[in-house]
């Protein structure tokens, strides 16, 4: 026993390497050898080539490291090569660089518009079988090339494509990954999506050299792996409502539109925020309706370009079949927005305006997935996944219909059932703009 | 039987004693440590995204192979299938039985270490060789086999619950990405499939016909029924949680994912930034560790018993070379060990692992029939002594 004790440290020590080396200490990749890629873009090559671009980051111009100069232009180079598959572009692309190309920190890839509507399967069988891709990495399409998008110095950020990453999380509108599409692409009655970027303009100020950015379009749908067409950003909202993702956009309604909602009379009372009356139930009471006064003190018309803006905030949306001939849809939506902007003097603490402003949400909001749902059907591309809702709950007569669906859902008819709740309004209450009742002859005076 | 070294073997295994708790931990390493990560592929290959339903019928065979084995070892208190086999079928028979058993895990074994190795070259050393890969491995379910049972049930107290934490980890992180209804409709191709997909599990749960060579160094008479039972019960959780998030997340697309969990494990980012899937594989490794130790340590004991050596573990080095280069050997490719997992695999497994009981089990209903419970219970007890 005396024997064995002497030897335990050993033992240990010889147990606790090889339980480190079982993980492999095979390969190594030291941060300083490699080439990290930050953004990469794919596109059409003549002869059925795919191109590569990569922005590979140049760590020293980035500020870090001793013999750093950050600020000295752009910290990325550009390179590209082509090949007849992605893989092969890929290992092209590492004959240009002297280091180690790493993709596992790629925050982005743009696709070109001529390769994705060439079909993208390819390309999304590289992203699936490469160990250094990551399965959530966002993939978005732009109208261009995506060599174009690459070549753009972003002015705010130091390397574009976390920025980049971040826009596209943060607004949310349509976020395609590697898995969405890998996913789409197998489920039956289900398109594939894509996030459309395109460049965009920033100016220096004081009239310098025009900067570049990325800017988020709307959507790329696809029939089948090829891109089909593109919708715009209020159809891209409407498209992920109806795929039950949590868009974070801001969506502006018009004040007229909420006006309409409330009918004539009571869209008379709210003009001018004739709300007064409502703090002060007795000073009118003889009329019976408390805002009366507000028609005669009506001179704040509501302008056509007034407009309440509002953040989506949550997002609960289903597509249930109603019935199989025309392929029928019950779209229901419950929606919850913040006010963030009233551009406009509708009172929205009131709670009629309130409601009305809740319907006329409803109803732009019915307004994008339509638009969506026509421009989806126009193209024959099912990205909303309406073939998919048949599947799961009416899987005999999908089975059946299978063959058909690219017929029937161009006939598709969606009823709509959107609820939306305005629950917060922001650090303001009313609008800050010029109160109508300071301008009423007497008051405002005596006031001051 | 063996009376010539029985005094130094008898020590050296009662030394060599498991708790309940640590046999748990065994039945899961068993079936979890390989099944964990190519488990929801196959059933998804089959099954599509039905796949994750294949495993609780699968479940059934493991039930049923431990009942089995759990059967014998009430019927033969303090004896394990080299001695009661022996008993039952006679001494020609049983060392037919003690070969082929000795045979079939190792064969396992060196299918888990090829799996692992083609895990890891797969996913995080695609220049690496094999066999450099499964030395560590090797070296460390040698030094485990060496050293007893008892090795293998501590470290299984250690190992296994961070691999039970790290599956529902990653599970749970994952959550916010899932897609329940990329699994419905349930059963959409039918039933049949299902079925056909459920052999595969069924032959992972299987494995649990291990225990009956070392059932009777676990302590505790009822516990020990309890605990393997309830090890079995955790792996179906833990395989049916991670088939239905790899099947939320990657829908009819999990046939086509070579390790699912591990895609599942790569999707999940902690904070934006930090990726848990290297962690999960070291983890998932060592699971594949302990697989691999109680493999080996029931070859050796198989083996041992065929050609009467009292300490069988001299035996465990050899084995572990054997294994190693079977590993590398058996199968060219990946494509190969696929197809063999798929096809060849469930057969093989179902013989050795409900067929062999069940004809054991059998052959002691029959020969307990006519001299009644007791009286056959002393007759087989008395050559043993």
């Amino acid at each position: 026993m005396k024997v064995r004790r002497r030897h335990a440290p050993c033992t240990f020590c010889a147990l606790l390497a090889l339980a480190l080396a079982t993980s492999g200490c095979v390969q190594s990749a030291e941060v300083n050898r490699l080439a990290l890629i930050d953004l990469m873009a794919l596109d059409a090559a003549p002869d059925g080539q795919v191109r590569v671009t990569a922005q590979v980051i140049m760590p020293t111009r980035l500020g870090v490291g001793p013999a750093s100069a950050a600020g000295e232009g752009a910290p990325f180079f550009l390179v590209e090569s082509t090949g007849r598959t992605v893989a092969e572009a890929v290992s092209n692309l590492q004959k240009k660089v002297p280091r180690q190309v790493f993709l596992e920190h790629m925050q982005l890839l743009v696709i070109g518009d001529e390769l994705a509507r060439r079909g993208l399967f390819p390309v999304i069988d590289f992203l699936v079988r490469d160990q250094e891709i990551r399965t959530d990495l966002l993939v978005a399409v732009t109208p261009g090339t995506g060599a174009e998008l690459l070549n753009i110095a972003s002015p705010l950020p130091a390397v574009p494509g976390e920025a980049w990453n971040d826009l596209i999380r943060h607004e949310r509108l349509v976020v395609s990954s590697v898995r969405n599409l890998f996913v789409a692409l197998g489920e039956e009655g289900q398109e594939p999506f894509l996030t459309a970027v395109a460049p965009s303009s920033v100016q220096e100020p004081g009239g310098g050299s025009p900067l570049g950015d990325m800017e988020l379009i709307g959507a790329g749908v696809m029939r089948g792996d090829r891109l089909a067409g593109y919708l715009d950003r209020d159809e891209a909202i409407g498209l992920q409502l109806l795929l039950d993702d949590r868009p974070r956009s801001v969506v502006s309604v018009t004040a007229q539109a909420v006006l309409a909602q409330m009918g004539g009379a009571a869209a008379a009372r709210v003009r001018g925020g004739e709300d007064e009356g409502e703090d002060d139930p007795g000073g009118s009471g003889g009329a019976g309706d408390p805002t009366i006064g507000g028609e005669t003190r009506g001179h704040q018309p509501v302008h056509p370009w007034d407009y309440t803006s509002l953040r989506l905030r949550r997002v609960n949306t289903s597509l249930s079949p109603v019935s199989a001939e025309p392929p029928t849809l019950r779209f229901e939506a419950r929606l919850v927005l913040d006010i963030v902007n009233t551009a406009s003097l509708l009172d929205v603490e009131n709670p009629d305006v309130a409601a009305a402003l809740e319907r006329a949400l409803a109803d732009l909001f019915e307004s994008y997935v339509r638009a969506a749902v026509s421009k989806m059907q126009a193209m024959n591309a099912d990205a909303a996944g309406f073939g998919a809702v048949f599947r799961r709950s009416r899987p005999h007569w999908w089975r059946a219909m299978r063959e058909r669906w690219p017929e029937l859902f161009p006939q598709a008819q969606v009823l709509y059932d959107i609820e939306v709740a305005v629950v917060r309004t922001g650090l303001a209450t009313r609008p800050v703009g010029p109160e109508a009742h300071l301008e009423l002859p007497g008051r405002g005076v005596t006031t001051r | 039987m063996q009376s010539g070294a029985g005094d130094r073997s008898a020590a050296f295994w009662s030394d060599n004693r498991i708790t309940p708790l640590e046999l748990a931990g065994i039945v899961i390493a068993l079936i979890f440590a390989t099944g964990a990560v190519t488990l929801p592929m196959f059933t998804g290959l089959v099954a599509q995204h039905d796949g994750w339903l294949a495993a609780p019928i699968g479940a059934l065979s493991g039930v049923l192979a431990l009942a089995a084995v759990l059967y014998l070892d009430r019927r033969f208190p303090g004896q394990s299938l080299p001695e009661y086999s022996a008993q039952l079928l006679g001494p020609v028979l049983a060392k037919v039985l003690l070969l082929t058993y000795g045979v079939y895990f190792v064969h396992v074994a060196a299918l888990v270490v090829r799996e692992s190795t083609d895990f890891l070259r797969a996913g995080f050393y695609p220049g690496a060789s094999p066999l450099v890969l499964g030395t560590p491995l090797l070296l460390l379910t040698t030094y485990m086999v060496w050293h007893g049972l008892e090795i293998i049930g501590r470290t299984t107290i250690i190992v296994v619950p961070v691999q039970i934490a790290f599956t529902l980890i990653v599970t749970a992180t994952a959550a916010a990405q899932l897609q329940p209804e990329l699994v419905l409709p349930l059963f959409e191709r039918g039933i049949v499939p299902v079925l056909r997909a459920a052999l595969i599990p069924a032959a992972w749960f299987g494995e649990v016909v291990a225990l009956a060579f070392f059932l009777a160094s676990v302590k505790g008479e009822r516990s020990r029924a309890k605990a393997a039972y309830a090890g079995v019960g955790v792996v179906l959780f833990l395989i049916v949680i991670g088939g239905v998030s790899a099947g939320m997340l990657f829908g009819d697309q999990v046939g086509r994912l070579a390790y699912p969990l591990s895609s599942v494990a790569r999707f999940v980012t902690v904070g934006g930034f930090l990726r848990i899937d290297p962690l999960a594989m070291a983890v998932w490794l060592f699971l594949t560790v302990l697989k691999v130790a109680v493999l080996q340590h029931v070859a050796t004991i198989a083996l041992a018993r065929l050609v009467n050596i009292a300490d069988d573990r001299p035996l465990a080095v050899p084995l572990a070379g054997l294994v190693l280069l079977l590993s590398d050997g058996l199968f060219t490719n990946k494509q190969e060990v696929d197809a063999w997992l798929l096809a060849g695999w469930p057969v093989y497994a179902f013989c050795m692992q409900m067929l062999i009981p069940a004809v054991l089990v059998l052959v002691a209903l029959v020969r307990r029939g006519p001299g009644g419970q007791k009286g056959a219970g002393s007759r087989e007890e008395r050559p043993a002594r």
